[in-house]
């Protein structure tokens, strides 16, 4: 396929590109639009987008050499609809927000400003990001570029479409059990989940804050990474956010010496055939150019979906506790207090998300706090410590990143308990606020993504970029999708 | 075995702190239009994050040392839920079950014993919305919500249900106000909403009864704390007396009925769903850090009264009125050690210094006269070198016209200087004199001819006379003649 | 799982259909969640956020706030600088 414009090469590239004088932060920003308004009708990536250039910060409409060189100077970049902006709405794709104003903007959207970066527009979520498929979204699916019958995945699955898709380079996800990670294998993309507390929450619509992270979304590991390092680092006014400094790892341009560890309790039934294909010869590109195969355990891993979703599901009534229509957001005009917030949030939330407030009720009302919330906490810990050991022996985890490739339309919303079991090679990372990185593995026999993941300990991201981007080499060229970067 | 009805009395006290801004935002606490004082956290916007206010902890620790009770080493913040209009996130920031401090006691007189009311626990947190229901101008069927109010910090003192009747409540939370005067924490006036109570009152028949408890809610003045203690544990004795039983309940004062009344069952809910606060991590509080506390703590208002007592023969009234204030006490400490007399260091405080002060509107006694030179003066007028009315000369008009006391006072001392008297003398004679000078000075035709006069009545006068004294007694003269010509 | 009486605690008004649906769906899930029970967690605390050093305490000084009108703007009703809600018994 024939690269068609500025757009498709790296934002490395694409800086480049403007400080030499080819392309103006004009060019790459139309090329979004025009892609957007010719293709999302198919896809539904975006639920806003920048109405013209002329919406552009002047500076960059102007196209002039900028005097500071900023990191990401003119690029475009596309925004889950969970993180606050404040001059395009946030919805989070609920009815509950539709046209919402944020007063005030994500820190890490002020960060990528600083940077340079041009937000070109809000992608469709799963409601309140919970889903993994972005079919719980109120505005509607958003369908998979290499398969329009298939879902993108979610939450995160409008940002990892409209990368995957050529809309836009570089994108903004946010990943609670896998929300950025598994759209990105679906959809044949990079996405990282930083280290817990290392990008600013701030901003961030929570849904379970003690597992929420924004993170990067991109076709490379290179310009996943220049994204990341736009975004990372402390902000007071997050109490979770972490005050230490960056771990410099030296580059690694060869695997020789990296210990690679295999999961003793991942087998192959527990995977389908396509991505058990994938998944072992990713292993033997990496083996046969130098890493080291070592097997690790995670004991408590069956049990990780059951702490997750207890967690995350009590976090997440808790903090949607907070709409009830009477200072913002949706609100129904009905007679009595009572009856105007009880009415409010069962016609504004969507049922998963009300599914998930009861369930996160259950687990932490009177006489089942104990049984539910306290134990799947304990957990959390017992997975948290099995990370911490396999440390001692390995220096980075590779897991597949999901069990499938993507599904069907339609095929997994009557069946909360089968969504949630797919998610179980993501969530432990969540659980122990560990790095992840999802790097494509190729396309299954049907021509579907399979995405690859690598675990690293706490602030290893760089370690995860350069194994990623060795990886990237050692896999060769991913067929895009058909019509990426086509106009009609 | 005592057949007396065995009460038992335990208080909730909710203190406002003096802090800047609010506890997890740094919205301004002292804002009086409505809603003028509020931002994304205190009004629990989504994506909004808390972040704690260091001068809430101090305070915090402040107190626990000053009461005698241990600071943990670890506490957490914890969310308590309950959907009301005046909690806008659907939750409270508290502490739950890992409080800032424990134990300790405050000392109160028992039937003229001294008694130590023990303390559970006290720890911090946020303050809710008010609410409007009852004002003229708000529309029907309405009730109105002020944020300013929501987020601003309070300390809660938990006590152990060692109080017997309510005037000992009351002598209670008193001697706590005194105390929280004392070390800046807050202002704690009941009638500005600084001080509340909840009450919990239970009376034992028999040895081997359980007794029922009453709590009673959201008291707001020391008389209501009184008078509704009162009536419950008369309305129990005579529930007991009639044979019928008591139930559990939770009630509210109606002063207009002078009687409690059952809150309705659905404000009393609760299951509360406790969580560990996932936004804030854990609160450490370090030993290094209680002890700079602790050295920093000023002697305390009981401590300065045995002392005064006891070092300086007075009585126990008059040391009572000179324990208002940390200031106060080091003011006749100073004084005293001057060599002053301490009854009349303390007749002056307490009749003209405080006078002055009122007039003055000083925030310190010493800002009107420092102790030392007060005692100076004291000392003077013992030996016979000054007399009482000079003091008062010297003071007020060193006061007023910003001369160096000690310069004054060396005039009389030579006796040099004309007393007061002798220049209103001069200065009415003046007047009478000139009357075209005043009428053009009154009229401002010619200001400046006050120095005329000025300079009359210097020569009229013997010894060395501060022309500012003479002027500022024509201007007094002056008003009132003002008056008088007015009023004619 | 009485999902009536979670759904009050929660302030959600469910039609009965509903209240049915989600039973169904997730007793489905907590039978699933059952599994914890044969966790061996003696000696094992709950975990905390990975903020290990403590939580840091902001300055006492004034940071940014909302404007008034921008904040009621959103409000269901408003009136005379407050919002308004139904009178509160």
């Amino acid at each position: 396929m024939v690269i068609q414009s500025y757009l498709d090469v790296s934002a490395k590239d694409q800086l480049s590109g403007f400080f030499n004088e080819k392309i103006s932060g004009y060019d790459l920003v139309s090329e979004s639009l025009r892609r957007i308004s010719a293709h999302d009708m198919n896809i539904h990536a975006f639920l806003h987008a920048l109405n013209d250039v002329s919406q552009m910060d002047e500076t960059v409409i102007s196209g002039t050499q900028p005097s500071i060189r900023t990191p990401l100077y003119g690029i475009p970049v596309a925004v889950k609809d969970t993180i606050c902006t404040s001059d395009m709405p946030t919805t989070c794709g609920s009815r509950m927000l539709k046209g919402y104003q944020s007063p005030f903007e994500a820190e890490v959207i002020t960060r990528l400003k600083n940077a340079g970066a041009v937000i070109l527009g809000k992608t469709n979520t799963d409601e309140f990001g919970m889903g993994s498929t972005t079919e719980f979204s109120y505005f509607g699916p958003t369908c998979n570029p290499y398969d329009n019958n298939k879902v993108a995945g979610g939450s995160s699955g409008g940002s990892a479409a409209a990368v995957a898709s050529g809309m836009v380079g570089l994108a903004l996800g946010s990943d609670t059990g896998g929300s950025i990670r598994q759209p990105a294998a679906f959809c044949g993309i990079v996405g990282l989940k930083p280290t817990y507390g290392r990008v600013s929450r701030r901003g961030l619509i929570a849904f379970a804050s003690s597992l929420d992270q924004i993170g990067p979304m991109a076709r490379t590991v290179d310009d996943c990474r220049i994204l990341f390092r736009a975004m990372v680092g402390y902000d007071p006014l997050d109490s979770t956010s972490f005050a230490m400094p960056a771990i410099h790892v030296h580059r690694l341009a060869e695997l020789t010496g990296l210990r690679l560890g295999i999961v003793r309790e991942l087998s192959d039934s527990d995977m389908d055939s396509d991505v058990a294909m994938i998944y072992k010869r990713s292993i033997d590109h990496l083996s046969n150019n130098g890493a080291q195969i070592v097997e690790v355990s995670l004991p408590h891993l069956s049990s990780a979906i059951a702490a997750y979703y207890l967690v995350a599901c009590a976090e997440a009534a808790s903090n949607l506790s907070r709409f009830d229509g009477l200072r913002f957001g949706y609100h129904s005009m009905e007679g009595s207090l009572g009856t105007s917030v009880s009415t409010t949030r069962s016609i504004g939330f969507g049922a998963e998300v009300k599914r998930r407030i009861i369930l996160g009720t259950f687990a932490l009302s009177e006489g089942y706090r104990n049984a539910y919330y306290i134990r799947a906490k304990k957990i959390q810990r017992l997975i948290a410590r099995d990370f911490a050991e396999t440390w001692k022996s390995c220096d980075m985890i590779m897991t597949p990143t999901t069990p499938t490739t993507a599904f069907s339309l339609g095929s997994m919303i009557d069946d909360p308990l089968e969504l949630y079991r797919s998610d179980r090679f993501t969530v432990p990372a969540n659980l122990a606020g560990i790095p992840a990185l999802s790097v494509p593995g190729g396309l299954s026999s049907k021509g579907m993504p399979v995405g690859i993941q690598f675990m690293a300990p706490h602030l290893w991201e760089e370690l995860l970029f350069d194994v990623g981007k060795i990886f990237e080499k050692l896999r060769g060229p991913l067929p895009l999708p058909s019509g990426f970067g086509e106009l009609s | 075995m005592s057949d007396d009805p065995m009460v038992a009395i335990g208080l909730e006290v909710h203190i406002q702190v003096n802090t800047r801004t609010k506890a997890f935002c740094g919205c301004p606490v002292d804002a009086f239009e409505p809603n003028t004082a509020i931002c994304p956290t205190c009004l629990g916007q989504p994506g909004a994050l808390p972040a704690p206010n260091r001068e809430m902890i101090s305070g915090a620790v402040k107190l626990a040392r000053a009461l005698n009770s241990e600071t943990n080493h670890i506490s957490r913040f914890a969310r308590k839920h309950y959907l009301y209009p005046d909690l806008p996130k659907g939750y409270q920031i508290t502490q739950f079950d890992e409080p800032l401090a424990f134990g300790g006691g405050l000392t109160i007189l028992s039937a003229g014993e001294k008694n130590t009311i023990r303390l559970r626990r006290i720890h911090v947190e946020e303050d809710a919305a008010k609410l409007i229901h009852d004002e003229p101008w708000i529309r029907e069927g309405r009730s109105y919500v002020d944020f300013n109010r929501c987020g601003i910090p309070l300390i809660e003192v938990v006590t152990e249900p060692d109080l017997r009747t309510g005037e000992e409540a009351v002598q209670f939370v008193r001697r706590l106000q005194i105390l929280l005067r004392w070390l800046d924490i807050s202002d704690a006036l009941p009638e500005k909403g600084q001080l509340r109570f909840d009450a919990n009152v239970s009376v034992r028949f028999h040895n081997d009864e359980d007794p029922v408890i009453t709590e009673i809610k959201n008291l707001n003045s020391f008389s209501s704390l009184r008078k509704s203690l009162e009536f419950e544990i008369r309305r129990k004795i005579k529930r007991y007396e009639s044979g019928s039983t008591d139930t559990a309940e939770t009630v509210l004062w109606d002063e207009s009925r002078r009687e409690t009344r059952t809150m309705r069952s659905k404000e009393t809910l609760s299951d509360y769903r406790y969580i560990p606060d996932p936004d804030l991590p854990v609160l450490r509080i370090h030993d290094h850090e209680v002890r700079e506390v602790e050295d920093s703590l000023p002697e305390l208002p009981w401590q300065a009264r045995e002392r005064l007592v006891k070092e300086y023969g007075i009585s126990v009234e008059h040391a009572d009125r000179m324990v208002k204030s940390p200031e106060t006490v080091s003011y006749l400490d100073t004084a005293v050690n001057h060599g002053a007399n301490v009854h009349e260091v303390i007749r002056w405080m307490t009749g003209e210094l405080r006078h002055l002060q009122k007039q003055a509107n000083a925030a310190y006694l010493s800002d009107i006269v420092p102790p030392e030179t007060l005692a100076d003066l004291l000392i003077a007028e013992q030996e016979e070198r000054l007399t009482g009315a000079t003091i008062v000369d010297i003071i007020y008009t060193a006061f007023v016209n910003d001369v160096s006391i000690d310069e004054m006072k060396a005039g009389y001392d030579n006796g040099e200087c004309s007393s007061q008297e002798d220049i209103r003398d001069a200065v009415d004679s003046a007047i009478r004199e000139y009357t075209s000078v005043v009428d053009a000075i009154t009229s401002g035709d010619k200001p400046g001819g006050i120095d005329f006069l000025i300079g009359h009545v210097l020569k009229k006068l013997s010894g060395t006379i501060d022309p500012k004294r003479v002027r500022s007694e024509i201007l007094a003269r002056l008003e009132t003649v003002d008056k008088d010509s007015t009023d004619s | 799982m009485d999902v009536q009486r979670l759904a009050e605690l929660a302030s959600l008004d469910l039609t009965p259909e509903e209240v049915e649906q989600y039973r169904t769906q997730l007793q489905h899930v907590v039978d699933y969640m059952q599994q914890i029970d044969s966790v061996d967690l003696s000696g094992v605390a709950m975990m905390d956020t990975c903020m290990q050093e403590g939580v840091r305490l902001r300055e006492d000084i004034p940071g940014r706030q909302l404007d008034r009108e921008d904040a009621l703007s959103a409000a269901r009703e408003s009136h005379r600088g407050y919002f308004v809600v139904p009178r509160i018994i």
